[in-house]
This record gives structure tokens, sequence and C-alpha cells, in this order.
């Protein structure tokens, strides 16, 4: 029985040691460290402006590139069928069979 | 109450001013809070900035259906136990230098003639489940209504009495182990 007294007023005695704890300071120079790091972190940051104007200007890019290549497509392949016209044209034999 | 809503609203216009009137007055509430979660002064610093940046950055966010100082207790007790969840991942792959400082924790704040008695129980709290330790740091250490520990924990005043009761009991339990654990070493040292 006094044994377990004993725990038992050791135990109260150690729950009881947070009895008029003081608040604890953190470091003084912490302050300016949060604020710098507050600032770098919105240097970082992209704002939505920036961000719909970065996303607009590369579907124009898109938008561009696709018509001038689907032009150059076309234009390619218009050439090509002028250009069998032409060789058809400027062919002055058609038929080998010279010495018949 | 409502001046600390109109000081969050004026940081979220970027009054740094304000900012520095809502560091000067919960600065000492956020360190203590974290320190006794991580009970080491670099990781409570480190989560002090962090819990500072989130509150700069939601502040335009605050509905208002908390107060603001249950509103900053939240966002500290996610930080620290988040940090906590971090470093037990990495502590898998190394045995930080401060993870072995920690089972030497003083809390700078307590009393002289305590300090090697709180040391025995900041090593029991650390072992709690997060609930419990959230209540018992709250209520013990911070001094907080039970009202407001039920607030911040989003919980009912009855549960959060439940949680409290369990942290007791279950530190009474460490403690009465540890007890017979300091007593064998001491008999095994005589013999």
């Amino acid at each position: 029985m006094d044994a377990n007294n004993k725990i038992e007023q050791w135990e109260k005695s150690i729950l009881d040691s947070l009895n008029g704890i003081e608040r604890a300071m953190p470091d003084s120079d912490l302050y300016l460290k949060i604020k710098n790091n507050i600032y770098s972190a919105k240097n970082k940051t992209i704002t939505m402006v920036k961000l719909r104007m970065s996303v607009v200007a590369a579907i124009i890019l898109i938008i561009l590139n696709v018509y001038f290549l689907n032009n150059y497509i076309k234009d390619n392949t218009n050439n090509t069928e002028v250009s069998e016209e032409i060789i058809s044209q400027i062919s002055l034999t058609s038929n080998y069979k010279l010495y018949e | 109450m409502d001046d600390f809503k109109e000081i969050l609203k004026s940081i979220s216009n970027g009054d740094k001013k304000a900012f520095q009137i809502l560091y000067n007055s919960f600065c000492n509430k956020i360190y203590n809070t974290s320190l006794s979660y991580l009970q080491n002064k670099q990781d409570a610093e480190e989560v002090m900035q962090d819990v500072f940046i989130k509150i700069y950055q939601k502040a335009a966010t605050f509905k208002g259906e908390s107060s603001v100082s249950t509103w900053i207790y939240k966002i500290t007790v996610n930080t620290s136990l988040n940090f906590l969840k971090r470093k037990k991942r990495f502590s898998f792959f190394r045995i930080s230098e401060t993870e072995i400082n920690k089972h030497d924790f003083e809390h700078p704040g307590i009393l002289l003639e305590n300090k090697e008695k709180a040391k025995i129980l900041f090593n029991a709290i650390d072992t709690l489940s997060n609930n419990q330790k959230t209540a018992f740091i709250l209520s013990f250490i911070e001094g907080l209504p039970r009202q407001e520990v039920a607030n911040i924990m989003e919980i009912s005043l009855k549960a959060t009495e439940s949680l409290l009761q369990r942290a007791k009991k279950n530190l009474r339990e460490k403690l009465n182990i540890w007890y017979y654990n300091e007593r064998k070493s001491i008999m095994n040292c005589l013999k």
C-alpha cells in the first residue's frame, strides 16, 4: 500500500512539474527571417494574370505554327502537281520508237 | 477579437505593419505550442516560420467562422504534426541529432526545481497519440479553456474531456513503467 502511495505521489509530482511554466521566447531575429522568407516567396510566385497571359501567348503561337505549317504543306503539294504537269509538257518525245 | 480580423484583412492587402502586430501578438503562443510538440528549439523555429508564411498566404481566405486565435492555433497544430510525420518518415533512414537531443529536452520556461521531472514528463508526452497529445498540450501546457481546445480540434467538448482523461491515464501508465525501470537499473547498479 505504501509503495503504491509512493508511486502515485511521484507520478503526481511529475504531472505537476508543469505548474508555473513560463512561455519560452523565440529568437529575436526570427521576425526578420520570416519577413525575408515571405517576400522572397512572394517574388517567386506567378500571379494569375501573368499565368493567363502566358497561356494565351502559347495558344497564339501554336495556332500560328499550325496555320503556317498548313500553308507550307498546301504550297508544296501544289508545287509538285504543277511541276509534274510542266515536266509532261516539256518532254518532247512520248514515243520512243524513233526508227519505225 | 474583431481587431485581429481587421489585422488579417490588412495583411491580405499587403500591410507590413499589420503583419508585425500579428507577429508580436502570437509569436510566443505559436513558438511554445510547436516547442511542446517537437521538443527541439530549431525545429520549433522552423515550424514557426512555416506557420507565419501560411498565415500570410491564407489571410485573405479567413472566413471568420472561428476566432483568429483558434484559426492560428489550428494552423500551428497541423503544421507541427505534419513536421513530426515528415521527420518520422526520414528517421527511417537516419537518426538525426535532434532525435537524440529530444530525449534530453528541457523546456526553457520550466521552473528550475521542476526541470528533471518535466524532462520525464515530456518524454512520456511524446509517446501519446496525436489527438491525446494535442488535447494535453493545449489544455495543460498552453492553458487554454476546454471549449477552445474543442474548437481547435474540431471535436465536441465531451470528446475533448475524454481525450484528456485517456491522455492522463496513458501518461500514468508510462510513468509507472519508467519508475519500475529506473528502480531496476538502480538495483542492478547497487549489485
